[in-house]
């Protein structure tokens, strides 16, 4: 065993460490600076034909497309797709919005059995069953408190029975809002 | 993975194509530049400068003395400029408490082992309050721990520590030069199984350290020559030192067995003391060349170069 005292202060432990970091960082900051260096020769290269397109395009020519419309046309083509759009247009709320409002406000032990649904007066004629009555109101007053609607009007109820169990029927004419 | 990054490391870090020496011996500093070579050291600087005083030899060095030994450093670095070379100083022995303590088992932290270290040193020599330590452990086992201290006059330390501060010289090694005698002939003193001893002679030191069969330093003392009492009466002092105390070191364990006292010394020194020695001790006297393996131009003579210089002059990696 060699005799390791030193009343010198030594360098520390790190110091190699430190030296072995910086030195991966010049090696880096080296490759870094290649690569910008290849970069701007590069660029340099392309510089002459981006400035000739530049100039080009600034003296207009770059050929135009012949197969694009004209901006008087294009504006009379969108005012014929607003009056068509117009035309099919719905009074109240399209039809998947409302099927996806139904199924969040039916109750449980309430279900849907025929729904027409007339898109320009906005209008929605469903027929619904339930196993109780309470069923029912209650999805009257969720359709009433959903703000998706305008009235919601009960306009038939009736009992049916089939085999043991008994269910309530009902006729719910809604008028969306516009 | 080890081997790699030891490979990396040395890569980046190459080791130092030699080291400078600067030994504190008597009333002399003396620097030495030593280049590695594929068979040894060539030295191609040696300078050296004589003072009016012994440095470290009194309790504390005078305003004055501080002066005078700062300005012989800034003459030596003149000589022999430092650059990248490493810079490792030996001191003289006497000027060092060289103990090695037992512990049943020492703090992980190194800072903690130095206070309790200290601590201990402290109570067993009360003068190392003003002193400088530095450890080092020397073993650690489970229940066992030996570690070596070494502590020195710090005012002599901050007075050397300005010296080189103020001519730019940067040491990397501060150490008695026992020690680096010691690491010089680790190799030698690593080829046999048993305890052994070294004796290092310099012009105005002598000292000698024993090592146990682990080859790890267990015990050392060191003294100022006597000049005044003549050669003779000189070697036979401290051949009658060093027979009491190879005893004293033999007899302090049961189980320790010296088959051979290492003795390196400067030519003048080797014979004569030899001599006495051989005819006190049963134990045969193994001579180690400090100059071998160091060579020089033409006109610088390795032979005129106290073995602690040279000895310093090897770097310590």
């Amino acid at each position: 065993m060699k005799i390791t005292t030193n009343f010198a202060t030594p360098a520390g432990w790190m110091a190699l460490y430190l030296a072995g970091a910086c030195f991966l960082l010049a090696v880096m900051a080296v490759i870094a600076s290649m690569v910008l260096f290849i970069s701007a020769r590069q660029f340099r290269a392309e510089m002459p034909v981006l400035e000739e397109q530049l100039a080009r395009y600034r003296n207009r020519e770059i050929p135009v497309s012949s197969d694009l419309l004209s901006h008087d046309k294009l504006v009379a083509l969108r005012a014929q797709v607003q009056a068509l759009n117009g035309l099919s247009g719905t009074a109240g709320q399209a039809l998947p919005m409302l099927l996806i409002h139904l199924e969040k406000l039916i109750p449980d032990g309430a279900w849907l059995v025929s729904l027409q649904y007339r898109s320009r007066e906005g209008e929605t004629k469903l027929v619904a069953e339930a196993d109780r009555a309470e069923r029912l109101t209650e999805f009257m007053k969720r359709l009433e408190q959903s703000g998706y609607f305008s009235q919601v009007l009960l306009t038939r109820q009736a009992q049916r029975q089939e085999g043991a169990q008994q269910a309530i029927q009902f006729e719910i004419q809604l008028r969306g809002k516009p | 993975m080890s081997r790699s990054w030891n490979k990396l490391a040395t890569w980046l870090w190459p080791a130092p194509p030699g080291a400078i020496g600067l030994g504190i011996s008597g009333n002399r500093v003396v620097a030495v530049r030593a280049r590695r070579t594929g068979d040894g050291y060539r030295v191609t600087h040696v300078a050296e400068e004589c003072l009016p005083f012994v440095p470290f030899r009194d309790a504390m060095p005078r305003a004055k003395e501080s002066a005078i030994l700062a300005q012989a450093i800034q003459r030596l670095a003149k000589a022999v400029p430092q650059g990248h070379w490493p810079l490792q100083i030996a001191l003289p022995d006497p000027a060092a408490i060289f103990q090695v303590m037992d512990f049943d088992s020492l703090p992980g932290i190194a800072r903690e082992r130095a206070a309790i270290a200290r601590f201990r040193l402290e109570r067993e020599c009360p003068d190392v309050l003003r002193m400088e330590c530095a450890f080092q452990v020397l073993n650690e086992e489970k229940g066992h721990a030996t570690l070596l201290a070494l502590a020195i006059e710090r005012s002599w330390l901050d007075c050397l520590r300005d010296g080189c501060r103020a001519t730019g010289y940067v040491p990397n090694v501060t150490d008695i030069t026992a020690n680096h005698v010691f690491n010089r002939f680790h190799d030698v003193i690593g080829a046999s199984a048993d305890d052994g001893a070294l004796i290092s002679i310099e012009p105005d030191t002598w000292s000698i350290l024993f090592w146990d069969h682990a080859h790890r330093p267990r015990f050392a003392r060191s003294r100022w020559r006597d000049t005044g009492s003549g050669e003779d009466a000189g070697y036979e002092m401290i051949a009658q030192d060093v027979e009491r105390l190879v005893r004293a070191y033999a007899l302090a364990q049961p189980g320790r067995r010296i088959n051979g006292i290492h003795l390196c010394a400067a030519a003048p020194d080797r014979e004569p003391f030899a001599e006495r020695l051989n005819a006190r001790m049963s134990v045969p006297c193994i001579h180690l060349d400090m100059a071998e393996g160091f060579f020089a131009t033409p006109e610088i003579s390795v032979l005129g170069i106290s073995p602690g210089v040279l000895a310093a002059a090897i770097p310590r990696l």
